[in-house]
C-alpha cells in the first residue's frame, strides 16, 4: 500500500493551466520537497492535495484510500495536517490555546489534550511564548505556532506551505532543525519551498514544478544538477551545491 | 381572465415598477458603499428616514415643497454620509467584521431612537405637495407623486451610474473597489474615495427620501422596512453591482406589489424575505454580484 | 511539577479576591427579596436576571462562535408560545412546557441554521433579520395562536407546580436560578473543547477546518444551546406576565436588545451579558418611569451611542475595560 500518491493532478483556472498531469508519490517517513520558480503551480498543487480545491482531473490517495476533493476537516481526520503560507493564528487565543485547538482533535478530554499540547509546545520551542496572544507574535514564532498547531492533531503526513519564507538565516536554521526533529518523531513531511538552500539539505527526495509541469524528481543532489531545473531557475542566484 | 383581473394585474405591476425604481435607488446607495469598501451600512434605512424627516421639517418650517427641498436634503445627506465615514467607519476599517457590524448597527439604533425621542412615534405626512393627483397610463391609474418619485429615482440612478462609469473620479472609485493597494500605487487616495462612496451612498437615499416624503408617511420606524428591502435588493442584485441594484429593485418592487394584492397585504414583506433567503442560499452571489 | 492541565485557565486571576467578590454579590442577591419588598425593585431585578439570561444565550452563538444573529427573538417567542399553547390546549405543566419549548426552539434553530450557516458575514446577519421578520409576520397572521391579539394565560392559584405566583419574590428566585444555570452551562462550555472550537470558528473558519473542525456542526451546537436558553427565558416571561403576543415576544427590538446587552458587556465573556443587562435594564426602566412615553427611546438612544463607541474604541466591551484587554 502506497503511503501517499497523487496521480495526474490537473487544475485549470480560466485560461491558466496551473497544474498539468502532476504525479507524486511519498513514502512513509520521508521528507519530500516541492520546489519551482514563482508561478510554477506549487501553491495550487499544495491546495489541491490539502483539500482546498478540487482537481479538474487526477486522483489523490492516502493510505490506500482515495481522498480526492475531500473537505479539509475530512482530510485532517485521515491524518494529514497542513500549514498556511500566510499564517493564520487564532488571534484571540494564546499560543498554548492555539495548540490546544489542534490537540482537541484527537482527544476532546481537556486534561489529556492540555498535556499533549504542553508537550508540543515544548517540542516546538514555544514554551517561552506560552501565554502570549497569538496575534502579537513575531512572524517566525507565528510560523512556528502554525507548525505546532498542525502537529498537535497528530498527523501522519504534514504538509508545509513555504514555512521558511520571510525568515532570517538564524530563524531559517531553527525552522530546518524543527522540521528534521518532527521527521525523526515519525511524521512524514511534504514541504513546499521557494528557497532552495533550505529544501536541499533536509529532503530525501525533491520534485520540481515549472509552469504547472513536473520537470524533475529525485534525490536533491541529482535534481540540483539537472539542466532543466537550472534553466527553470535561470536568473535566480542558485548554484548547485557540491 | 376577466378584464377586471387583467386591469388589476397591470395596475399592480405598474405600481410595483414605480416602487421598484425607488428601491433601486436606495439599494444603489448601499451597493456603492459595499462595492468600494466591503462594508454593509446597517443604518442605511435610517439615513433614508433622516432625509424624509429633513424634507418634512423644511416643509413645516419654511413651506418648502419636498421637490424643491430635494437638492438641499441631498447635500445635507451627502455630508452626513461623509461625516459618518470619518467619525465612525474609518476607525473600524481594519477591525474585525464584528466591530464593523456593531458600528453601523449602533448607528441604526441611535438614529432611530433619536428620531423617536425628538419626534415621538407619530406618523406624519406632508400636507400639500406641488405635484399631486392621478394620471392614467395604459389603463392603469398611477399617483403622480409616485410617478415623479420613480422618475426622479431613475434620473439620480442614471446620474450616479454615469458618474461612476464616465468620469475620472468615478473610475478612481471603481479602481479602489477592485484593488485598494493597486489604486494607491497609482496615486489614488483611497481615504478620499471611501468618503466619497459614503457621500454618494447617503446622497442616493437623500434623493429617495425627499421623493418619498411627497406621498409616504414620515415616522421614526420608516427606515426599518426600507432598510430591509434595500438589503434584500442588494443581495438579490449582488453586493457591489450597480446594474444588479437596478434590476433587483424592479423585481422586488413588482414582487412585493403582486404579493400584496394576490396573497395578503400583511404577508407581502414576508414574501420578499423568503425571496432573499432563496436567492442567497441558491445563488450566493446574487444575480450580478462579483464578491 | 504542576499538573499540566491545571495551567490552562480561561478566567484570568480566578483567585481568592474574585471569588470573594462573587461570593458577596451572590449573598446580597440571595437575600435581596428578604430586605426589599418594593415591587418595582423586585421587578427590576427580575428583568435584569431575565435579560442577562437572554443576552448570555445570544452570546453563546454571537459572542463565542462569532455568528451574529439579529433575529434571535424567534427562539424567545417559540419558547413562550410553545409552553403557553401546551398549557392552554393540553393543560400541560408549564415546567414540561418549558422543556418542550426548549426542544422546539432547538429543532427550529437547527433547521434554520443549517442552510444559513453556509452564508458568510453580512449575508448571514441579514438572513437572521429576514427570518425574524418572517416568523413575526407568520405569528401575527396565525389565528390559532391568537394572531395579533395574542394569548392570555389562565390565572391559576399560586404554586410552584403551576409556575405562577402572587408575589414577585418566587419569580425572582426562579429567574436567579435560571440565570445561574445558564452561567454554569456557559462556564462549562467555555472551559471545554467546545469553547475553544467556538472561538476557532469565530477567529478563522478555514484554519479551523484544517485542524479537523467541522465548522457547520459546531455552529449548530452553539445555535442549539443559544436557542434553548432563549426559549427558557420565553417561558419564564409568559408565566411572569401572563400575556403574550407577537409584539411582546417576537419583535425585532427584542432581537436588537439581547444583542446590545452582550456587546455592551463584552462579547464572548461569561459575565459580559450580566454586566450589560445590569446597566441597560435600570437605564431602561428608570427612563421609562421618569420620562414616560418618550423615555423608551432615550435608553435606546444611549445604547446606540454606547455601541458605536464600543465598536470604535473598545470592541471587547465593559469586560474588556475591567480585565484590561
Amino acid at each position: 500500500m502506497v503511503f501517499f500518491a497523487a496521480e495526474g493532478i490537473t487544475k485549470q483556472f480560466g485560461g491558466l493551466l496551473a497544474c498539468h498531469k502532476v504525479d507524486l508519490q511519498i513514502n512513509e517517513g520521508e521528507i519530500v520537497g516541492l520546489i519551482g520558480p514563482n508561478g510554477a503551480g506549487k501553491s495550487t498543487f499544495f491546495a489541491l492535495v490539502a483539500g482546498f480545491y478540487k482537481p479538474d482531473a487526477g486522483k489523490v490517495f492516502f493510505l490506500g484510500e482515495e481522498i480526492t476533493g475531500m473537505a479539509p476537516e475530512e482530510i485532517c481526520r485521515r491524518g494529514i495536517a497542513r500549514t498556511f503560507q500566510i499564517v493564520r493564528p487564532f488571534g484571540s487565543m494564546t499560543v498554548l490555546e492555539n495548540i490546544l485547538v489542534g490537540a482537541f482533535f484527537r482527544d476532546k478530554n481537556k486534561k489529556r489534550a492540555a498535556a499533549w499540547a504542553e508537550e508540543v509546545l515544548a517540542f516546538t520551542g514555544l514554551a517561552a511564548r506560552r501565554d502570549v496572544l497569538a496575534g502579537e507574535l513575531t512572524i517566525a514564532d507565528k510560523k512556528r505556532l502554525e507548525l505546532a498547531r498542525a502537529l498537535a492533531t497528530r498527523p501522519k503526513l504534514l504538509l508545509l506551505d513555504e514555512v521558511m519564507a520571510g525568515l532570517n538565516p538564524k530563524e531559517t536554521q531553527e525552522a530546518v532543525e524543527l522540521v528534521q526533529a518532527i521527521n525523526q518523531r515519525g511524521v512524514t513531511l511534504f514541504v513546499v519551498e521557494h528557497v532552495m538552500e533550505v529544501i536541499m539539505p533536509i529532503s530525501h527526495r525533491v520534485m520540481v514544478l515549472d509552469g504547472g509541469n513536473k520537470i524533475a524528481e529525485g534525490p536533491p543532489e541529482e535534481v540540483a544538477k539537472n539542466p532543466e531545473v537550472i534553466k527553470a531557475y535561470l536568473g535566480e542566484k542558485y548554484y548547485a551545491a557540491g | 381572465m376577466s378584464e377586471a383581473t387583467s386591469a388589476i394585474i397591470v395596475q399592480t405591476i405598474f405600481t410595483g415598477l414605480l416602487w421598484g425604481c425607488i428601491y433601486a435607488l436606495i439599494a444603489l446607495g448601499l451597493t456603492v458603499i459595499f462595492g468600494v469598501m466591503d462594508i454593509v451600512n446597517f443604518a442605511h434605512g435610517e439615513f433614508l428616514m433622516a432625509s424624509m424627516f429633513l424634507a418634512y421639517l423644511f416643509n413645516v418650517w419654511w413651506g418648502l415643497d419636498p421637490l424643491l427641498a430635494l437638492p438641499l436634503v441631498t447635500i445635507v445627506l451627502f455630508f452626513f454620509g461623509v461625516g459618518t465615514y470619518r467619525v465612525l467607519i474609518r476607525p473600524v476599517l481594519n477591525a474585525p467584521m464584528l466591530a464593523q457590524i456593531f458600528a453601523t448597527f449602533g448607528l441604526l439604533v441611535f438614529l432611530r431612537s433619536l428620531a423617536q425621542f425628538l419626534f415621538s412615534a407619530d406618523y406624519r405626512m406632508i400636507e400639500t405637495v406641488a405635484v399631486g393627483g392621478r394620471v392614467e397610463v395604459l389603463g392603469a391609474f398611477l399617483a403622480r407623486p409616485q410617478l415623479v418619485a420613480a422618475a426622479g429615482a431613475m434620473i439620480m440612478f442614471a446620474l450616479v451610474y454615469l458618474f461612476i462609469t464616465k468620469t475620472k473620479t468615478g473610475w478612481a472609485l471603481q479602481a479602489v473597489a477592485e484593488n485598494k493597494q493597486a489604486a494607491a500605487l497609482m496615486g489614488i487616495n483611497s481615504d478620499r474615495m471611501f468618503a466619497l462612496a459614503w457621500g454618494i451612498g447617503a446622497a442616493c437615499v437623500g434623493v429617495a427620501g425627499a421623493l418619498l416624503a411627497n406621498f409616504y408617511y414620515v415616522f421614526p420606524e420608516v427606515g426599518a422596512i426600507f432598510g430591509f428591502l434595500a438589503f434584500v435588493t442588494v443581495a438579490l442584485g449582488g453586493f457591489g453591482s450597480v446594474p444588479g441594484a437596478f434590476f433587483a429593485g424592479l423585481i422586488i418592487g413588482v414582487t412585493e406589489s403582486l404579493a400584496g394584492v394576490f396573497i395578503l397585504p400583511s404577508l407581502k414583506y414576508a414574501v420578499v424575505f423568503v425571496i432573499y433567503l432563496l436567492v442567497v442560499l441558491i445563488r450566493p452571489r446574487g444575480l450580478m454580484g462579483t464578491a | 511539577m504542576q499538573e499540566p492541565g491545571q495551567k490552562i485557565s480561561l478566567i484570568p486571576n480566578v483567585n481568592l479576591k474574585t471569588g470573594a467578590v462573587l461570593g458577596v454579590i451572590f449573598l446580597v442577591l440571595a437575600f435581596f427579596p428578604a430586605f426589599v419588598s418594593s415591587p418595582f425593585y423586585l421587578h427590576l431585578m427580575i428583568l435584569i436576571f431575565l435579560y442577562s439570561l437572554l443576552g448570555g444565550a445570544w452570546n453563546i452563538l454571537g459572542g463565542y462562535a462569532g455568528q451574529v444573529s439579529l433575529g434571535h427573538a424567534v427562539y424567545f417567542g417559540l419558547g413562550a408560545y410553545t409552553s403557553t399553547m401546551l398549557l392552554l390546549e393540553l393543560n400541560l405543566s408549564p415546567w414540561l412546557g418549558m422543556l418542550a419549548g426548549g426542544l422546539a426552539a432547538v429543532l427550529v434553530s437547527l433547521a434554520l441554521g443549517y442552510p444559513c450557516f453556509r452564508l458568510r458575514g453580512h449575508y448571514f446577519v441579514i438572513a437572521t433579520i429576514a427570518l425574524g421578520e418572517i416568523v413575526f409576520v407568520l405569528f401575527v397572521n396565525w389565528a390559532w395562536v391568537g394572531g395579533a391579539v395574542g394569548k392570555y394565560l389562565p390565572i391559576l392559584p399560586a404554586s410552584l407546580a403551576s409556575f405562577q405566583f402572587a408575589r414577585k419574590a418566587p419569580y425572582y428566585y426562579i429567574a436567579f436560578a435560571f440565570l445561574g444555570a445558564q452561567l454554569l452551562c456557559t462556564y462549562l462550555m467555555e472551559k471545554s473543547y467546545l469553547g475553544y472550537y467556538f472561538r476557532a470558528v469565530k477567529d478563522d473558519p478555514d484554519a479551523a477546518r484544517s485542524l479537523g473542525i467541522n465548522i457547520t456542526r459546531y455552529k449548530l451546537v452553539a445555535m442549539a444551546l443559544s436557542a434553548f436558553f432563549m426559549a427558557v427565558g420565553g417561558t419564564f416571561y409568559a408565566q411572569y406576565v401572563l400575556y403574550i403576543d407577537p409584539e411582546s415576544v417576537l419583535p425585532m427590538m427584542l432581537s436588537i436588545q439581547v444583542c446590545l446587552i452582550a456587546i455592551l458587556g463584552g462579547v464572548g465573556t461569561l459575565w459580559g451579558p450580566v454586566l450589560g443587562a445590569a446597566i441597560m435594564i435600570p437605564l431602561s426602566e428608570f427612563s421609562r418611569a421618569y420620562l414616560g412615553g418618550g423615555g423608551t427611546a432615550l435608553d435606546l438612544l444611549i445604547y446606540g451611542l454606547l455601541i458605536m463607541i464600543i465598536a470604535v474604541a473598545k470592541p471587547s466591551g465593559l469586560m474588556g475595560i475591567i480585565t484590561r484587554k
